[in-house]
């Protein structure tokens, strides 16, 4: 299953997982791709860079619309909870091995719950669950946009070119708002995309 | 910890809802690593059903699928 996105491709989603931590967001989506995407070393990062779509710009873009959450240690510790202590104390006891599976056992409400043919494992890079890695909530419109890439790349995997065309495609993901907002038209971006793919 | 806390107002549901999903996440992880331990202790489902007050049945449809203890 795994096998559907391109090496690459995979590499843009990890990225993109990571810097739903850095915002504390508690959900996977477009915008986190599209970050995701200028990380990497491929075809739609340099588009984007040249349409001056820099990892920063979004980042600073992804605050504006969506904004920060907060750390999960700051919530708990709202209701009275000592959630290093309760992660200690769970290692301490389990192993820390166990914890992590742990994590990516209690799954996100079904919303959020990664598309069907998903593996069943974390993309890789450790994410925000209440104890330690795991998965996070795959918001819908991201949902949708890995469909589109992969059934336009079948029977090849997608590759991250793939990825930002279904950004596009979908059309109503923060990620395209972002777009948007830099003044970038989406018309321009499909079709330097489609012109790279054949 | 407490300073964090302190800065943050209670009072902003944003902030105690989302602050209750967190303690749903952490209990759900909780929940596993407890029921795996009592599954590699040899527990049956009935016996971790009554500790968890729910019944034998929705105990397993939940957690038939972890793993037993030293299983990948």
């Amino acid at each position: 299953m795994f096998e559907r996105l391109d090496p690459s491709a995979r590499h843009a989603l990890e990225l993109a997982q990571r810097e739903t931590v850095r915002f504390h967001h508690n959900y996977l989506g477009t915008e986190h791709l599209l970050i995701g995407l200028t990380l990497t070393d491929s075809f739609p990062a340099r588009l984007l860079a040249k349409l001056d779509c820099t990892p920063d710009a979004v980042r600073s873009a992804v605050v504006d619309v969506i904004g920060r959450g907060r750390p999960r240690e700051q919530l708990l510790a709202t209701i009275g909870i000592d959630l290093g202590e309760v992660r200690r104390r769970a290692e301490a006891t389990f192993g820390s091995e166990a914890v992590a599976y742990a994590a990516t056992r209690a799954l996100p409400r079904r919303r959020l719950s990664p598309p069907r043919w998903w593996p069943n494992c974390s993309v890789g890079a450790p994410c925000e669950s209440a104890l330690a890695g795991g998965w996070l909530g795959m918001a819908p419109r991201l949902k949708k946009v890995l469909e589109l890439a992969t059934r336009h790349a079948a029977p090849a995997p997608a590759t991250p070119t793939h990825l930002l065309l279904g950004i596009v495609e979908e059309g109503n993901g923060v990620a395209c708002q972002i777009l948007e907002r830099r003044g970038i038209k989406l018309a321009v971006v499909t079709t330097a995309a489609q012109a790279e793919l054949s | 910890m407490t300073v964090l806390a302190d800065a943050v107002d209670s009072r902003d549901p944003s902030v105690g809802l989302a602050a209750v999903a967190t303690l749903r996440t952490l209990v759900e992880e909780l929940e596993v690593l407890h029921v795996e331990n009592a599954r590699a202790c040899g527990w049956s489902w009935q016996a971790i059903a009554d500790e968890l007050g729910v019944t034998r049945q929705s105990v397993h449809k939940k957690h038939r699928t972890t793993r037993r203890r030293g299983q990948r």
